[in-house]
């Protein structure tokens, strides 16, 4: 009987040797599939598709699903499958560098000779990015990028080099002196000396008077550099008396340049600017390209530097094929556009030996890519498109297969936990999706606005402002820039107040430091799109109407709207039920639509609420209070009732007999603007009302607060305030709440905000609950005011705990205490907030809504003018209410 | 047998205190996660505000800490973990890309600073 099993190849270490020596079970064990039916990987290419009965050929987004290894991309790598594959899905280039990608592997595999890729493209195309990122696939090691800019070419075969010799004692004994401030003065003035070599790039002089000091790149710096160096260095060792031989030894060495050691060692090898490099320097490379590139078998180069300053090293180097390992690659990058200056074009013989694969300019597909891969760390929306039927289908089953692919990069190639911000918005990937969508948009736009040869054709007014190359240079668009915003928006920062907010000065505070607020910070996701869409609007007025550039502001901001940034279209939001980027990046933990994830939110919520107000309540164990499990069935139960018809509240209950099995009771409304209930008032009195911090707690609990807030409009007013203008028809002016200014359709759009039927979605009412100080209990009254369709609230009460006023934050409420110093400048704050993007009147129309439950007859008498401001009147507990809506426990 | 100095000021022992000093890193790391820069490659740069989060960072067995370019380099290249760069190194954020950018390879790396938004 013969052991089927295949015996496990151990490949750690199979890419230091030869492809020539390697056996086909080793190959096969190196090799790791990408882009089989098990697991498609996105593609984006021209295939021929059936149109109208003829076939034409496009470019599209699908998948390779090879079931057998020809069919399948792959590549020979150390590392474990699942690292590759992390590595390839969440890494992957954009759209349009795919193909590139494509081939980029396909030259990997072992029987291909050819083994050279020249890229071309715009800065931050991602050329060298997807070169070490292929190298990263195959070993959890750096890849080595050279920055080619302004150096010798030659140097990549053979370069002369600073020995520190093997125990590297000279820079760590300099170092060393350096870090404590022990440097003679005369070695610091040295140091300067060796900063000067290409302006502080190798050695810089801290603020502290210290070096920071690049040993590494300083010894590699090019043979001219490196002599200088040695020069100077040679003096400090004397100075600071090491120079006295043992290990303190310090050389010059001619040795194989970065292109051989890598063929050596079998690494691939990124030359990165190419053609920023100095000119005629790579003449000497045009053999080793022609091996590289498979025309040549063999190839022989010859050390110029041997014996160059009684320096020692090899006299040459030959290339053979049956010397290549499996990593070695040899990537050159360079950039699309030539000035002349730094960057030139590359010798003919390199074009004819080496085709270039130019990057085209991004495309939208390209851009969304990217933003999605900044923001969470996976490409989101080429997954989404790759997968779109599926994930379609079972949106939960697609987020997971996103969050474990995001928890494998971490866990496996980052090594380190997801950023907290990352994860919760992908919690939330159906956002991330159409957040990226709008902004890739608006990147794209901004880009083609600002480019000479694009915007001023399209709009001919922007030659008026000067659109020109050096406009453009100074403001492009590309992906950093995309880096740079994402950047500067994850943290919380200062905020400057909006205008017309009102500021206070008190001068005990010239000399008496305040204390902070000791509220926890609020979660970087739950403002994260409104600091992000703040940014990029700031950015795009800065750099066009704030420069004299009108016409280009006056686009930008078309296209902020046109790109649904901050705001969309009042139609297109209303027809669709899209959000906006600001609100689609602005996530709280309260939107998490997972039952079991609500509930957990809500036992917790429920019981640190009993816990702070009831002093009998001390289990610190959630469990021991109220079961997850009753509190699920509660939320359950509430999700299927419709409480905009039951109007029907639901508040904690406190009763210590009955809490474990009901976590939460009923409380009605009765509406005395409902005349057919008038009479049930006689049986109430005011300790039957619902305490004002029941009732605010609630609005803050996943499905309850949201239910509870469906519940508290009606229609009774319309009907209760006809019957009052027919019996005062006869009076003259009576006590209608109606502005003067406002014409019958503004009263009728106020009336359609009090009762929550506007087409803004904007709507207010007020509750009246009662409120314990002291032992005496009195009514109070809460003012809400609400815009569905962006799910923000307001709240005007009286006081609550830090700990509520910072879960209201997280759940996109506002709670204003009216008893405050700055109370009318933080409601005048949020209702700005909270009406943007509304029509212009719906402010006059709001306040109007709001008399109609806050004007009587007692607020004249007490000095309040229906003359004053919104916010003013909102936190006024002066104000009387007109037909009061009270809340009672059932 | 755990020492005397084990459970000193913590009131837990052994695997508990092995879990609490986890739990500790875990989360010392998440706070950090705030204010960052995207390095070429891939690498983030998390600038922390000097205190108990810093602290922490800095003796987690999975973080090396880099007081100079030398050493920062060597700590890149190694295959796992992040890196820990104290407020006192001699290293600067430009000397930090520019290693960075000659290394093809995606890191975490935190930076300790006086304040956040330095």
């Amino acid at each position: 009987m013969t052991d089927k099993k295949q015996k496990k190849v151990d490949v750690k270490g199979l890419l230091d040797r030869k492809l020539s020596e390697l056996s086909d079970d080793e190959i096969k064990a190196l090799t790791k599939p990408i882009g089989t039916s098990q697991m498609p990987f996105p593609m984006y290419g021209t295939l021929t598709v059936e149109a109208g009965g003829s076939q034409e050929l496009e470019q599209h987004l699908t998948a390779i699903a090879g079931d057998v290894p020809t069919k399948a991309l792959s590549i020979l790598s150390e590392r474990d499958y699942a690292e590759v594959i992390t590595l390839a899905l969440s890494d992957m280039p954009v759209p349009s560098m795919l193909k590139m990608f494509e081939d980029a592997l396909e030259q990997r595999k072992p029987d291909s000779v050819r083994r050279i890729q020249l890229l071309v493209g715009d800065p931050g195309a991602g050329k060298s990015y997807m070169s070490a990122m292929i190298a990263r696939m195959q070993r959890d090691e750096p890849a080595e990028v050279l920055d080619c800019g302004g150096k010798n070419m030659r140097e990549l075969l053979f370069e002369m080099v600073l020995d520190f010799g093997a125990g590297e004692q000279l820079p760590k004994t300099i170092d060393k002196k350096n870090k404590a401030g022990a440097l003679d003065p005369m070695s610091v003035g040295l140091l300067r000396q060796l900063g000067d070599i290409e302006k502080g790039k190798y050695v810089k002089e801290l603020d502290d008077g210290k070096f920071e000091i690049d040993w590494e790149g300083l010894s590699k710096s090019g043979t001219q550099n490196v002599e200088n160096a040695y020069e100077i260095l040679s003096k400090v060792a004397h100075v600071e008396g090491i120079d006295n031989g043992g290990g303190n030894a310090l050389g010059m060495n001619s040795q194989y340049g970065p292109l051989i050691t890598s063929f050596m060692k079998g690494d691939p090898l990124v030359l990165d600017e190419y053609n920023k490099s100095k000119e005629g320097t790579d003449d000497n490379l045009q053999t080793v390209l022609q091996f590289a590139n498979g025309e040549l078998a063999e190839c022989t180069v010859e050390n110029p530097l041997k014996n160059k300053d009684a320096s020692s090293g090899p006299s040459h180097f030959t290339f053979r094929r049956e010397d290549m390992k499996p990593g070695w690659f040899l990537t050159l990058t360079g950039n699309a556009s030539i000035d002349g200056v730094t960057t030139r074009e590359l010798n003919k013989s390199v074009y004819s030996r080496i085709e270039p694969q130019v990057i085209p300019e991004p495309t939208l597909m390209d851009w969304q890519h990217r933003i999605c891969q900044i923001m969470v760390g996976i490409p989101v929306s080429t997954l989404y498109k790759t997968f779109r039927e599926q994930a379609d289908e079972d949106p939960k089953a697609f987020g997971e297969f996103l969050m474990d692919l995001r928890r494998q990069k971490a866990e496996l190639i980052e090594h380190a936990p997801i950023p907290p911000m990352q994860e919760t918005l992908l919690q939330n990937w159906e956002n991330v999706n159409a957040a990226s969508e709008y902004l890739a948009k608006c990147y794209m736009g901004w880009k083609d606005l600002v480019n000479p040869n694009v915007g001023p054709m399209a709009h001919p007014e922007l030659h008026e402002d000067g659109i020109d190359e050096e406009y453009a240079s100074q403001v492009s668009i590309d992906f950093r820039k995309v880096i740079q915003h994402i950047e500067f928006a994850t943290p919380l920062r200062p905020e400057q107040s909006d205008v017309g907010v009102k500021h206070k000065f008190n001068k005990k505070f010239l000399s008496e430091q305040p204390e902070f607020d000791e509220r926890p910070d609020e979660d970087l996701a739950l403002n994260f799109g409104k600091r992000l869409t703040d940014l990029i609007s700031r950015k795009m007025y800065e750099t066009s109407g704030a420069r004299g550039k009108p016409n280009l502001y006056r686009e930008l901001k078309r296209l902020m709207k046109e790109s649904g940034l901050k705001e969309l279209h009042l139609q297109e939001a209303a027809r669709s039920n899209r959000k906006s980027v600001e609100e689609l990046l602005s996530i709280s933990v309260f939107d998490d639509k997972n039952p079991s994830k609500q509930a957990e939110l809500a036992q917790k919520l429920l019981c640190d609420y009993l816990r702070e107000t009831d002093d009998r309540i001390a289990a610190t164990d959630n469990e021991k209070i109220v079961t997850l499990t009753k509190v699920k069935q509660a939320l359950d139960t509430l999700r299927e009732t419709d409480t905009s018809e039951t109007h029907e509240l639901t508040v904690p209950n406190l009763d210590h007999e009955t809490l474990s099995s009901q976590p939460f009771v009923a409380a009605e409304i009765l509406d005395t603007a409902d005349e057919s209930r008038v009479d049930e008032l006689d049986s109430k009195s005011l300790d039957d009302l619902v305490t004002h911090d029941d009732l605010i707690a609630t609005l803050a609990v996943p499905v309850i607060g949201e239910k509870n807030l469906d519940a508290v409009w009606e229609t009774n007013l319309s009907a209760y305030l006809k019957q009052e203008q027919q019996s005062t028809a006869s009076a003259e002016d009576g006590a209608d709440p109606a502005n003067d200014d406002l014409g019958p359709m503004e009263e009728d759009e106020g009336m359609n905000i009090a009762e929550n039927r506007s087409s803004t979605g904007i709507a207010t009412t007020t509750l009246v609950v009662k409120k314990v100080k002291d032992g005496q209990a009195e009514d109070l009254s809460v003012h809400i005011v609400r815009n569905n369709d962006r799910g923000k609230t307001l709240v005007v009460s009286g006081e609550v705990s830090p700990r509520i006023e910072a879960i209201f934050k997280e759940a996109g409420i506002t709670h204003v205490n009216r008893d405050e110093p700055n109370a009318a400048s933080r409601v005048e704050s949020a209702l700005n907030d909270i009406l943007r993007g509304t029509p212009e009147k719906t402010k006059e129309r709001l306040k109007f809504a709001f008399l109609l439950r806050n004007l009587d007859e007692e607020n004249e008498k007490a000095g309040i003018s229906s003359e004053a401001n919104l916010s003013e009147l909102m936190v006024n507990k002066e104000i009387g209410t007109n037909a009061p809506k009270y809340v009672f426990k059932k | 047998m755990p020492s005397a100095s084990d459970n000193a000021g913590t009131g837990l022992q052994g695997e508990e205190r092995e879990l609490a000093k986890k739990l500790a890193d875990i989360v010392a790391k998440l706070n950090a996660m705030s204010e960052f820069k995207t390095l070429p490659h891939g690498s983030r740069l998390y600038r922390v505000a000097k205190g108990w989060e810093t602290s922490i960072i800095e003796t987690d067995p999975e973080v090396t800490t880099a007081t100079t370019l030398g050493e920062f380099e060597k700590a890149l290249r190694q295959n796992r973990g992040q890196v820990f760069i104290p407020e006192d190194a001699l290293i600067s954020e430009d000397g930090i890309e520019q290693v960075c950018q000659r290394n093809g390879v995606a890191k975490v790396i935190f930076k300790e600073v006086g304040t956040k938004n330095e």
